[in-house]
C-alpha cells in the first residue's frame, strides 16, 4: 500500500506507540481517527473533554487508546454515549476490531422500516431509534412510506418534524 | 452500464463527496446508480445510509465468498443503491495479497449487474483495493483539490493506472478527466487551477466544485447535497458535474461485463 499523507501530529504520536502495533496499522488508524476528529468538531470537543476531565488518565495514554480500536472511525451521533465509549476504550488493552451496524444494530440493511421497528421495540423503542437517525434517513423513511404525499415537509430540513410525522403515521397504523 | 472509479491516492481531496453527490446527480437524471464503497473508512456508506461499518459488507464479497447481491442496500437517495464498506477493508490489501487474480475480485463480483452507472469510491492509497476498483472500471475520474501542494504525487496515480493497464490488459480503461474541488477565489486556488489546466490539457472538466460547507453538512446529515441543499453552490456544482459526466461517459444499455480478457 502506498504511503498516504500522515498528519504532522501522527508522527509525533508514533514515538509513543504500543509495541504490539505495526507502524502501518498505527498510522492508518491514527489517520482514520484524525480525519474523523477534523470532520467532526463536536466529537473532537467531547474527546478532548474526556482527555482533560478529572477522571481521565493523562493525555498521552488517553489519546492513544481509541486508536487500538482499529476500524472504528467512531459514530459521532450518539450524544453522551460517546463519552462512555471513550471511557470503555481506555480500559481495554487488546487490539480487537469492533464492528457495529450503525447507531442501532437491529435497523437492518437499507432504509429502516418504522413499522417493523415499532412492532419489535414498541413506541418508545421506535422513538429512541428515530432520535438517532439524521435528516437523510428520516427523509428516506418518509419517502419510502409515502408519509408526505405533497412533499411539503420533506423539502424542509427539519428532522424533529419528520420524526413526529413518522411517529404519527405509525401510531395511526397501530390503532 | 458504465463503471467510473473515483480515485486519487491523496487523502481528503473530495473523492467520497464526489462519489456520493455525482451518484445522486446522475440519479436525478433518471439513471439507476450503484455506489461501491471500497474504502475501509466507509465514509460513502455513512453519507448514504447513516450506518457506521455495517456487516456484512463488500469485505465479505472480496475476501469471503458472499454474493454481491446480498449486500446491495437501498440508500437514502432515490435511485442510488450501495454496496457498503466497513473497517475490515483496511486489512483487505494484506489478506488478498497472496490470492491469484486478486485485482479481479470486484470486477468478477459485479458481473451481470444491471445499473446505468456504477460509481466506485476508493481509499487514499494505491493498494490492492484501489487496483480492484480500477480493474472494475471503464473510466477514472480524478478529483484534485485546488489547495497548496495538491498536485504533488499525482504522477504516481497516473503511473499506477498505466502499469495496471499493461499488467491486466485493461485496454479500455481511461481517465475520464480531472475534476477540481475545493475551489475558492484565492491566488492559490487560481494558480493551481492554471497549472492543472496545463498539466491535464483537455482533460480538466468544466465543472469546478467550490469549497462549500453545505457539502460537509450534507455528509453529516447522511444525504447528498442535492437533497440537503440543492441550490447551494455545492449543489449547483454537483448537478452540473452529473450533466457533464453523463456527456463524457454515456451510460450503456447493457449489463456489467468486465473480465480479464486474456488468461482467466
Ligand atoms: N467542496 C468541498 N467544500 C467543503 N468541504 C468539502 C468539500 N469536499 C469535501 N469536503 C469535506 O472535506 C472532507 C474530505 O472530503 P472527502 O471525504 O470527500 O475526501 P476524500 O478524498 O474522500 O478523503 P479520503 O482520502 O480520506 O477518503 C470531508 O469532511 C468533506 O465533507
Ligand atoms: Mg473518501
Amino acid at each position: 500500500m502506498d504511503a498516504a499523507p500522515v498528519a504532522a501530529n501522527d508522527q509525533e504520536r508514533e514515538q509513543h506507540r504500543p509495541a504490539s502495533l505495526s507502524p502501518e496499522t498505527l498510522a492508518r488508524t491514527l489517520r482514520a481517527v484524525a480525519a474523523e476528529l477534523e470532520r467532526d468538531p463536536e466529537l473532537a470537543r467531547r474527546i478532548s473533554g474526556a482527555i482533560a476531565g478529572p477522571e481521565a488518565p493523562p493525555s498521552d495514554t488517553a489519546l492513544r487508546q481509541p486508536t487500538s480500536e482499529h476500524g472504528d472511525t467512531g459514530n459521532t451521533d450518539e450524544g453522551d454515549k460517546d463519552d462512555e465509549r471513550v471511557a470503555t476504550r481506555q480500559k481495554r488493552s487488546t487490539f480487537r476490531p469492533r464492528l457495529i451496524t450503525g447507531a442501532s444494530p437491529d435497523l437492518g440493511p437499507g432504509i429502516p422500516d418504522p413499522f417493523t421497528l415499532q412492532a419489535k421495540r414498541g413506541e418508545e423503542g421506535l422513538r429512541a431509534a428515530l432520535e438517532e437517525l439524521r435528516l437523510g434517513t428520516l427523509r428516506a423513511i418518509v419517502r419510502e412510506h409515502h408519509l408526505d404525499p405533497e412533499g411539503k415537509l420533506t423539502r424542509q430540513n427539519d428532522a424533529a418534524r419528520l420524526r413526529v410525522l413518522i411517529l404519527e403515521a405509525v401510531a395511526r397504523n397501530h390503532d | 452500464m458504465a463503471a467510473i472509479c473515483i480515485a486519487n491516492n491523496k487523502g481528503g481531496v473530495g473523492k467520497t463527496t464526489t462519489a456520493v453527490n455525482l451518484a445522486a446527480g446522475l440519479a436525478r437524471l433518471n439513471y439507476r446508480v450503484l455506489v461501491v464503497d471500497v474504502d475501509g473508512q466507509a465514509n460513502a456508506t455513512y453519507a448514504l445510509t447513516g450506518r457506521v461499518h455495517p456487516v456484512p459488507s463488500l469485505y465479505d464479497v472480496l475476501v469471503g465468498d458472499r454474493k454481491l447481491e446480498s449486500v446491495i442496500w437501498q440508500t437514502n437517495e432515490e435511485n442510488v443503491w450501495l454496496v457498503p464498506g466497513d473497517g475490515r477493508l483496511q486489512n483487505a490489501d494484506v489478506e488478498l495479497a497472496a490470492r491469484p487474480g486478486r485485482e479481479w475480485r470486484l470486477a468478477k463480483a459485479l458481473h451481470g449487474q444491471n445499473y446505468d452507472y456504477i460509481i466506485i469510491d476508493t481509499p487514499p492509497s494505491l493498494g490492492v483495493l484501489t487496483q480492484n476498483a480500477l480493474a472494475a472500471s471503464h473510466r477514472v475520474l480524478i478529483p484534485i483539490s485546488l489547495t497548496e501542494f495538491s498536485l504533488i504525487g499525482m504522477d504516481k496515480l497516473e503511473a499506477t493506472i498505466e502499469d495496471l493497464r499493461d499488467q491486466l490488459d485493461l485496454y479500455d480503461l481511461e481517465i475520464a478527466g480531472v475534476v477540481a474541488t475545493f475551489y475558492e477565489n484565492t491566488t492559490t486556488a487560481n494558480d493551481t487551477w492554471g497549472i492543472l489546466e496545463k498539466k491535464y490539457e483537455g482533460r480538466v472538466l468544466e465543472t469546478r466544485i467550490p469549497k462549500n460547507l453545505d457539502l460537509e453538512k450534507a455528509h453529516r446529515e447522511n444525504e447528498s447535497i442535492l437533497s440537503f441543499a440543492p441550490t447551494s453552490s455545492g449543489g449547483q456544482a454537483y448537478t452540473q458535474l452529473a450533466r457533464e459526466v453523463k456527456r463524457l461517459v454515456p451510460a450503456q444499455p447493457r449489463p456489467y461485463d468486465r473480465r480479464r480478457s486474456q488468461t482467466a
